[in-house]
């Protein structure tokens, strides 16, 4: 016992090493030669590689379409072409023409701007207030109670009644929109951030951070909120597959953006009464819906998976 | 007799596309009716060779070699005979005796289910059989034990039912993976007494793996030590531990915290004048019962102070109260009757801010430092923490300062920007116990501190814990379930048993001369690094049990 003294520091350092295992095992030596960048930022490497990549493509090909439209459309989305009512698909018109003489690929170009902007704007939006919420509601008792009713209550409402009932009072257009989304994200946010914080709250560095003193705002701010992050990420993904659902399904039933404005939803809209003369009508918006909600489904599973494992 | 032959095995493990040899050249022979211990530190490679040999390692594992049970190879068998060896020839038991059972199903149920996956037995044979192999573990009333749930059945028996299930199919080799790590040491002493009863009884070979030194000269009668995925040394266990021939054995057996080991001599200086740091007085303490159950009483009339400079070591079982203990020094409990004071505040009606002041004073050391440091701050950043919060100063003024606690604790001033992931456990601990330290505490509360190190490591921290307080002066509450690192840390120790106070005294006293049953009963489960003496132990105990 005596013979692993400590007077001398530099002995000491020398010493663990050459009796704790760990520190010369193959795993260890390999973990270290791996690096820094394999393990720390889990996160990135996930969407790199397999299916992550996969959805991370997908969704990035459709907004840079999105983004590029003036120079990947021939025509204005709401240019009126002469002799050209409901086209079926050729070279100039790949997804026809509809039945108001409008190029329905210009239109899906343009429309993908719309959903941008709900999914990477709106959605934030919502998770933010939503995680505010959540947190507030983690740390005060009577902020819970109220919280958690307010997120029963609109859970409790499925997201098209709401989308109905709002545009009744506000009229259709893009707020309408945003605000479904949002409240559709708010409780989700708002619960999963809460369980987080309670869960992250008994974690012993934690607890030892409150102990040395710590304030309630930082402890919360320099502990819990970048532990709990890796989670809210993911649903991040997940619901912005979701808003692109709900864009599409306010659009199509005829409450969203108000026409002639493109979106994903409205176009596909307009192209069920016209299947018959022009069926590209309605693949081309699909194609591009079904490639986003594949795209962020494949990036939020790619991020739990990395995750759990 | 051979049963199990272990021939030049090998097991790498593909962790991204990176191969890792984690066990090299393993070789093992396992008598009929004999004990081998597989001991090792953690990293050491003994679990997995345990797995192998019943095929239970995941598929990015790649086994070599040979194994061969009564010369049957097992290695590429496929599954569905693996599956009629394991739980019939070859039995397991593992470490958590709460995890390895299913919490809806009654023991009864379980055991029956054992026996009835390998052969075929009516209802009425298969109760019979449950009954049989209960009262062969020990447990009283068996026919009335079968039909309870694992959580009405205390650590031991729950064990004791695991037991039972390994054996229940007469097995010719029982793999006993850390079977008393999870249990408290009186327990251990009488899980350990019944596997060396039963594997004389059965005949059955037992591959014992443990990391405690005291478990192996208790049961084993050969050992084979690993290191780093190799054997280092094997031999009958009166041998290795006498003369050891590799100089890990020999370091990792000076490593064991023994307790006739020379404890401190109480420091003369700490004279009765001084008032203590920490003093409670009939001291209660309660859990508020969940859901209209009644509260609990976690602490009951314990009255006990410590010296400023002094170390005071809280010993215990599980349920003891110790870490209760600890939580009201640092006023996240507090006392429901009697009272607790802390640098001479009562801490019954504490104010917030008042609290907050007190335990600036005071350091803390966790068990599991994997989990006391924030994962994603850096080594510097930890450490700094409790700086940024109350001293102040200049960032220049704090790195300096996280130099200096660095060195303190014998880690280099590098360590700073590493994440705790890249850091050892001993590392990691260090790092904690540098935080703790970096206010300069009056008052330092170690709760189990080394439980979560190899054996090593702990003496080195241990080493290391010993020389800071000296050097510094702080008064410890060192909270530990182990009496021999308690005896090489603490100037006095107090023993606790279901909330009360048992003994308190001069650590040689007490663990010496103890004068209280409990204590006495305490000292003489924790089986001692030495299987001679261990069996005459034995020898001794057994007389008075039987009779």
């Amino acid at each position: 016992m005596t013979d692993l003294s400590l007077q001398n520091p530099e002995l000491a350092a020398s010493l663990e090493p050459t009796v704790h295992p760990a520190g010369d095992s193959p795993q260890h030596r390999a973990v270290q030669a791996r690096g820094f960048q394999q393990t720390s930022r889990p996160r990135r490497s996930a969407l790199l590689r397999g299916r992550g990549l996969v959805g991370l493509v997908l969704v990035g090909l459709v907004v840079l379409i999105g983004v590029l439209a003036p120079l990947l459309a021939s025509y204005a989305p709401q240019a009126q072409i002469a002799d050209a009512n409901l086209l079926g698909a050729s070279w100039q018109h790949p997804f026809g023409t509809d039945e108001v003489d409008r190029d329905v690929l210009s239109r899906v170009v343009y429309g993908i701007r719309t959903d941008a902007l709900i999914v990477f704007l709106v959605v934030p939006l919502g998770a933010v207030i939503g995680g505010v919420v959540g947190l507030v509601a983690s740390q005060f008792t009577a902020a819970d109670v109220v919280a958690q009713r307010v997120f029963d209550v609109l859970l409790a409402f499925p997201a098209l009644i709401l989308a109905i009932g709002l545009t009744a009072v506000t009229g259709p257009g893009l707020l309408p929109i945003g605000c479904v989304v949002v409240a559709v994200e708010l409780p989700l946010f708002g619960r999963l951030v809460r369980s987080a914080t309670l869960k992250a709250r008994e974690l012993p560095f934690v607890e030892v951070s409150e102990l040395m003193g710590a304030p309630r705002w930082w402890v919360l701010w320099r502990h819990i909120l970048p532990n709990i992050t890796e989670p809210i990420v993911v649903q991040l993904a997940l619901s912005m597959s979701g808003a692109v659902f709900i864009e599409s399904a306010m659009n199509f039933i005829g409450i969203g953006v108000r026409p002639p404005a493109p979106s994903l939803g409205s176009v596909l809209s307009g192209s069920i009464a016209n299947l018959r003369y022009n069926p590209m009508y309605a693949v081309g918006p699909l194609l591009v819906i079904a490639a986003l909600v594949l795209g962020f489904q494949l990036v939020a599973q790619a991020l739990s998976a990395d995750r759990r494992g | 007799m051979a049963v199990l032959e272990i021939d030049q095995l090998t097991i790498d493990f593909e962790t991204f596309g990176a191969r890792q040899r984690v066990v090299e050249g393993l070789s093992l022979t396992l008598h009929k009716g004999e004990v081998l211990a597989l001991v090792g530190e953690s990293g050491s490679g003994k679990s997995v060779s345990a797995r192998a040999v019943v095929g239970l390692l995941p598929e990015t594992a790649e086994v070599g070699g040979r194994v061969r049970l009564d010369g049957t190879e097992l290695l590429g068998l496929p599954e569905d005979q693996l599956r009629r060896v394991r739980g019939s020839r070859i039995a397991m038991v593992f470490q958590e005796p709460s995890t390895a059972l299913n919490p809806v199903e009654t023991v009864g149920w379980q055991i029956a289910e054992a026996v009835r996956a390998h052969t075929k037995v009516s209802r009425a044979q298969a109760r019979t059989r449950v009954v049989e192999l209960l009262s062969m573990v020990g447990i009283p009333d068996p026919d009335v034990r079968r039909r309870h749930f694992p959580h009405q059945l205390s650590g031991g028996q729950k064990q004791r039912v695991v037991i039972a299930m390994a054996l229940a199919n007469d097995p010719d080799v029982l793999i006993a993976d850390e079977p008393t790590t999870a249990l408290d040491v009186t327990v251990q002493a009488e899980i350990l007494a019944l596997l060396r009863s039963l594997s004389e009884r059965t005949g059955a070979a037992v591959l014992l793996i443990t990391h405690n030194m005291g478990v192996v000269a208790d049961l084993a009668d050969r050992v084979a030590v690993m290191r780093a995925g190799s054997l280092v040394e094997q031999g009958p266990v009166e041998e290795v531990f006498a003369a050891p021939t590799s100089r890990y054995t020999r370091d990792l057996l000076a490593s064991v915290p023994r307790l006739d080991a020379d404890s401190r001599q109480p420091e003369e200086s700490a004279d009765a004048g001084e008032a203590p740091v920490f003093v409670t007085r009939d001291l209660a303490v309660e859990y508020p019962g969940r859901s209209g159950a009644a509260a609990f009483r976690a602490l009951r009339q314990v009255s006990l102070a410590i010296a400023p400079g002094e170390v005071l070591g809280v010993v215990g079982e599980s349920g003891s109260g110790k870490s209760t203990l600890g939580r009201v020094a640092l006023g996240l409990l507090r006392p429901v009757e009697g009272s607790a004071e802390l640098f001479g505040v009562p801490l019954a009606g504490v104010r917030r801010r008042e609290l907050r002041g007190l335990r600036r004073r005071v350091g803390v050391v966790y068990q599991d430092p994997a989990a006391s440091l924030d994962p994603l701050r850096t080594v510097g950043e930890s450490i700094a923490e409790p700086l940024v919060l109350h001293a102040g100063g200049t960032g220049a003024e704090r790195a300096a300062q996280v130099r200096d606690l660095l060195d303190s604790v014998a880690l280099p001033q590098s360590f700073a920007d590493r994440l705790p992931r890249h850091l050892s456990g001993g590392q990691r601990q260090r790092v904690a116990l540098a935080r703790s330290l970096a206010l300069h505490p009056e008052l330092l509360i170690a709760d189990e501190p080394t439980s979560a190190l190899d054996v090593s490591v702990q003496a080195v921290i241990i080493e290391l814990l010993r020389e800071l307080q000296e050097r510094r002066g702080f008064a410890c509450l060192f909270i530990s379930h182990d009496l021999a690192v308690v005896n090489e840390v603490a100037d006095r120790v107090a023993v606790l048993r279901e909330g009360r106070l048992v003994e308190a005294g001069p650590v040689g006293r007490v663990l010496r001369t103890p004068s209280d049953d409990y204590t006495r009963r305490l000292l003489d489960s924790i089986p001692v690094p030495d299987p001679v003496v261990q069996r005459n132990r034995r020898a001794a105990s057994i007389e008075p049990r039987s009779a």
